[in-house]
């Protein structure tokens, strides 16, 4: 692929940052300094106890998927635990980290994930270099 | 147990008599194994695929007082599976090593090892999955899971005598597991409304069928290169495991923080197929929604490749002088764990048995025919995040970006073709009328005063264009382009400029004097 036409692959559509549906809750924190540059930052998704069935979308703010959290085998009333995605750059504005997540269940309308269901969103490292 | 010479060390002689001979950091050389996991894809997978419907057929023929019965097998992953721990590999990898070696026997192949699926490659449920005893939706189901009731009165009374006849360890190790009693094995494997079902019916036994096999967009996004990769590139064991726990029967907590690689394609292919996210009532999951997966054939295909890429994982650690295995004291807390309920192929309990022993493919003896991850063997690099480790933002004046990057990163860009190339991150001000230029050259370090290169020139990164002009857009767009690897190392910091096109397919020699970059942030990263 040459160079023109990667850049026009990679094109980031951040002018549509218009706001989401009340279906999604927004994270936003600061991009923290890596540790070094072994260190890939990676995006932890805390999950609490969540109905059967439940999976968490993660977006960025224009929309373009992160992933999906499909927790598995978990005993009902158990929190999910802490679900890990690589970090895309779509997902970084200005030091700044900004995701939406949203809890989508089959035969239920999608919404947005409460303090509960979700404690907490973060950034952490993961040595990923010799 | 089947071992095979081959020069491989076993699983015996690797741990040995004690857990002080397990330090084993460097692997042995590879040398061909006695049996090739191939891809289900390929001519000799297939074959295998034929050799595992036979066995199958065969195992679902024993009857249930034979613990290599089809379904009490099953029952072993149900009452014994580790999930968001540290022995969540391992523990797969005996379950499956020495099933193999019973559907081997059941087989009547002596050659036969489980196919893998590779869902990055084919994320779809292969062909042939489809057939006969490899769907538990096809009718010669029905005689053991028609209905609930139908299931329990068959295997309830061997998994009686089963339960009256575990010892103390076993049943501490259910305890843990928050199964106590037989009777409230049951209740989970029936279920509730509200919480689903392990058990499913004949018709929601699996949820993706023949006339759609693909998995939905969102699984496809799990298993996908960007997403293996990323779950292959931790160097410590930790990172690349699940969290370390008090016992492998440890159900997942607030405090499991899972492996990529087992949060992310693993789980997600296990509930796409059981029909999380389509189906609305949690009782009519399929099988492989929960912990009574493997009663689903494809169980066996999506867990050899997830032990494939374990594998994947070690020769690539061993391939950068790196630790494959815990370090210091965690690898003996890590080793004696006991797994007390595997199964030979005779039908015997598999004792004794600990992590230690699987830590290694050892004398299960098989290898692998190579599948998405090999080519990343060897790299000094891996991508991992499509951010980078590290991010240099730039200043902006009069519209040109001045950005500071390390001397030592881009002299490996420009002389390490196999490292993660560095990019420029440029955002850019979206055309605010529909005649004003859309395209913009991307040049870096060029001259004081030019605004024109050829496209060969090592100071030319790019051109990035709007598509269109949109009335209803605003706001800047950020495009990203490489850093030329050819770039000339004397400046420092990087000099980036966005220079508008005013005129299709002609770079700015003659521009107007007008022309001049309209940068309005710049960042370096690797991607």
């Amino acid at each position: 692929m040459n160079r023109r036409s990667l850049a026009a692959v990679v094109l980031t559509l951040s002018w549509l940052n218009a706001a989401r549906a009340a279906d999604a809750r927004r994270f936003e924190l600061p991009l923290p300094p890596a540790p070094s540059t072994q260190e890939a930052p990676t995006l932890a998704i805390e999950v609490g106890a969540i109905p059967r069935g439940t999976e968490i979308e993660i977006s960025t703010p224009d929309g373009v998927p992160i992933g999906t959290v499909s927790p598995f085998a978990i005993r009902p009333g158990q929190p999910a635990g802490t679900y890990l995605f690589p970090l895309p750059a779509e997902a970084i504005r200005d030091g700044r980290v900004v995701v939406l997540l949203s809890m989508r269940r089959a035969g239920v309308a999608a919404r947005a994930p409460n303090a509960e269901e979700v404690p907490k969103v973060s950034v952490v490292f993961l040595r990923v270099r010799p | 147990m089947n071992d095979q010479p081959g020069g491989r060390l076993s699983r015996r002689n690797f741990v040995g008599t004690g857990l002080a001979a397990i330090p084993l950091q460097s692997a042995p050389a590879q040398t061909k194994a006695r049996y090739t996991r191939y891809n289900v894809t390929s001519a000799k997978g297939q074959a295998m695929l034929k050799s595992y419907g036979i066995a199958v057929a065969k195992l679902m023929a024993l009857p249930p007082t034979d613990p290599r019965n089809w379904f009490r097998n099953a029952f072993i992953h149900t009452m014994d599976c580790p999930h968001g721990n540290w022995w969540f590999f391992d523990w797969h990898r005996g379950y499956l090593g020495w099933f193999e070696q019973t559907l081997r026997w059941a087989s009547g192949d002596p050659d036969f090892a489980i196919p893998y699926w590779d869902w990055t490659s084919l994320p779809k449920i292969p062909a042939g999955m489809f057939d006969g005893v490899l769907n538990p939706s096809n009718p010669p189901y029905n005689p053991f899971i028609k209905d609930f009731q139908t299931f329990y009165d068959y295997l309830n009374p061997a998994l009686t005598t089963l339960w009256n006849g575990l010892n103390a360890a076993q049943l501490n190790q259910l305890q843990i597991r928050m199964m106590p009693t037989l009777a409230s094995l049951w209740s989970q494997v029936q279920g509730n409304a509200t919480d689903g079902a392990m058990f499913a019916t004949t018709p929601y036994a699996r949820y993706i069928t023949a006339a759609s096999p693909d998995l939905d967009a969102s699984t496809k996004k799990m298993v996908a290169a960007p997403m293996v990769a990323s779950g292959l590139a931790p160097t410590a064991f930790s990172k690349f495991n699940s969290s370390q726990a008090p016992s492998h029967n440890t159900q997942p907590s607030g405090s499991t923080v899972f492996g990529i690689l087992e949060g992310n394609p693993h789980n997600n292919v296990h509930n796409n197929i059981g029909g999380v996210g389509h189906i609305s009532n949690p009782l009519n999951f399929g099988y492989m929604a929960d912990n009574l997966s493997p009663v689903d054939p494809i169980f066996f295909l999506h867990h050899s490749n997830m032990d494939r890429l374990w594998d994947v994982w070690t020769r690539k650690q061993q391939s950068l002088g790196l630790p494959y295995l815990p370090t210091g004291e965690t690898l003996a807390t890590f080793a004696k764990e006991p797994f007390l309920f595997f199964i030979n192929a005779a039908g015997q309990p598999v004792v004794p048995s600990v992590a230690g022993d699987y830590i290694n493919i050892g004398s299960f003896n098989y290898d692998y025919e190579p599948g998405f991850g090999d080519e990343l063997i060897g790299k000094s690099r891996l991508v991992a995040s499509a951010a980078a480790a590290q991010r240099f933002t730039g200043a902006i004046t009069g519209g040109v970006g001045n950005v500071t990057v390390p001397a030592a990163a881009l002299q490996q860009n420009a002389t390490d073709a196999n490292s993660e190339p560095l990019v420029v991150q440029v955002t850019l001000p979206h055309p605010a009328t529909a005649a004003a230029p859309r395209e913009f050259d991307i040049l870096i370090n060029a001259p004081a005063g030019t605004t024109r290169v050829d496209t060969d020139s090592p100071n030319y990164a790019g051109t990035v264009s709007f598509f269109g002009f949109m009335h209803n857009m605003m706001g800047d767009a950020t495009f990203v382009v490489p850093l030329p690897r050819g770039l000339k190392l004397d400046s420092s910091p990087l000099n980036v400029q966005a220079i508008p096109r005013t005129a299709p397919n002609a770079l700015l020699a003659a521009a107007p004097a007008a022309a001049k970059s309209v940068l309005k942030a710049v960042a370096v990263t690797a991607w």
